[in-house]
């Protein structure tokens, strides 16, 4: 029957037609449902990487711990260099007071060995308890970008980068002596303070002049209290954040993260997401309100 | 047997075929018609939200990476220097006419005071932060307010249809929340009002 297999034909053509268009149409929502959950992934693993660095951001300057040790370590050095001029001006101008001068400035010079230990064992206990909050936001939400469609897998995100540093331009939390001017001038000269803030360079081991230049005062980088005002623990730009040498207490983190991303349809692909979020820790306290407290 | 005998076409059949064939003669035309007619606008005019959609996400982007700046003059700098993200739209043809960035101060009372960012000084001292636990805290957000043309898929020269066959002028504004309340101890001033 001629007319029926016409007929035949042509609704063959529309299907083909139709099965034609309509792969398009699946084809076209694949790859636009690929673009917008690859977004929504990479959205997912950088708020991750977000909550990952302020939690371990936090844990930096905990209770002011740093601020308070940069301040001791100021005053610390502040006393040693005090008790040698009464070394120095007993053993020239009163002979009979010089084993007295001489054991004070041994005390203050035993104290800055001490507090130094102690500096050490807070860069220490700073570190890990950053990298156990990190490590635990991490084993929290890690889970959090695994997707598995069948066009689209992804997977658990692994932590490339965790390391620990300060924010570029922020110096110390302490400021030069106004009591001791020759100290003070000793500072400006060595280029020491900044000069408009008088506030104390960031990692920056402040050594003495002179017979004292054995020891160490290690001043990290900490932002001080503006108008009483104490910086929050916030996130920050990439580009702020300076890794730093293991020695210096740090008061940043920089957290990477990277998600596998694979495809099965078509040739098989496999590809990686990678994201950066830096946390500053929160700053020094000003030191009245902690006298307060 | 439809056919006759002396070899003519009984007059239902050649209807049918006659029918058939003037089908087979409009097909053309007629796909032409709903290819330039339907297919190609729409097209022309889907490429607006998807495009439009692209430019959401880039200013929500760029105000989220400004907002992680040390000062709010630091934002406005890297705003204006870094023409990266302009020439990122321009690539997916959205033009970027003008952009602009403002410090958002919401206070208790829910009111915003919208202050120009970057200009030293801009925020009066009842709206920066304060250490005082007593006095309500301040939300401070950076906002992107930005002025494009999204072009359609095919445009022509001079004057067209918006939309269509020329851009169409659209407005995106954007907050993110500011991050950085420290203070600047060279200056006394706190970042945000740098």
């Amino acid at each position: 029957m001629i007319p029926s297999i016409e007929k035949n034909r042509s609704r063959g053509n529309i299907l083909i037609l139709t099965s034609l268009l309509a792969w398009l149409i699946v084809i076209g929502l694949v790859v636009g449902m690929s673009f917008a959950s690859l977004f929504a992934i990479q959205l997912a693993a950088q708020s991750m990487a977000n909550e990952i660095a302020m939690a371990a951001a936090q844990a930096l300057n905990d209770s002011d711990r740093e601020g308070h040790m940069n301040n001791l370590i100021s005053r610390n050095r502040q006393l040693v260099f005090a008790a040698r001029e009464t070394h120095d001006l007993a053993a020239n101008e009163c002979p009979s007071l010089r084993l007295l001068a001489e054991q004070l400035l041994e005390e203050t010079r035993d104290g800055a060995r001490d507090l130094e230990r102690e500096r050490r064992n807070l860069l220490e206990v700073a570190q890990k308890e950053a990298t156990i909050n990190g490590q635990q936001s991490f084993e929290r939400l890690k889970s959090h970008t695994n997707l598995n469609l069948p066009w689209l897998q992804t997977g658990v995100a692994r932590m490339t980068n965790f390391s620990l540093g300060f924010v570029d331009g922020v110096e110390t939390n302490v400021a030069t002596p106004t009591g001791l001017p020759v100290l003070t001038k000793f500072d400006r000269d060595r280029g020491y303070a900044r000069k408009k803030s008088n506030l104390y360079r960031a990692n920056l081991n402040a050594r003495l002049p002179g017979a004292d230049a054995d020891l160490d005062f290690n001043l990290a980088s900490l932002a001080a209290p503006v108008k009483a005002f104490a910086s929050q623990s916030h996130l920050m730009s990439t580009g702020d954040f300076k890794g730093q040498a293991i020695s210096h207490l740090p008061s940043a983190v920089k957290v990477q993260l990277v998600v596998s991303v694979a495809t099965k349809i078509g040739a098989q692909t496999k590809n990686a997401v990678s994201v950066t979020a830096c946390a500053a820790g929160s700053g020094a306290m000003d030191d009245r309100i902690t006298q307060a407290l | 047997m439809q056919q006759v005998q002396s070899g003519e076409v009984s007059p239902s059949v050649r209807r049918r075929l006659r029918n058939k064939g003037s089908a087979i003669a409009e097909f053309a035309p007629a796909l032409c018609i709903l290819i330039c007619g339907v297919m190609l606008p729409l097209l022309d005019l889907g490429f607006i939200p998807i495009r439009y959609a692209v430019a959401y996400v880039m200013v929500n982007s760029k105000i989220n990476q400004l907002a992680l700046a040390k000062s709010a003059g630091n934002a406005r700098q890297a705003l204006e220097w870094d023409s990266g993200w302009k020439a990122r739209l321009a690539g997916c043809g959205i033009q970027v006419k003008k952009s602009d960035l403002s410090i958002v101060v919401t206070d208790r009372s829910n009111q915003q005071h919208r202050f120009r960012a970057g200009q030293k000084g801009v925020i009066p001292g009842d709206l920066l932060p304060n250490p005082d636990p007593e006095k309500p805290r301040l939300v401070y957000r950076l906002e992107i307010s930005t002025s494009l043309e999204i072009s359609p898929l095919f445009t022509m020269r001079g004057q067209g249809v918006p939309g269509l066959t020329s851009p169409v002028p659209v407005g995106i504004t954007a907050l993110a929340n500011w991050e950085n309340l420290a203070g600047d101890p060279e200056t006394g001033e706190f970042y945000i009002n740098e």
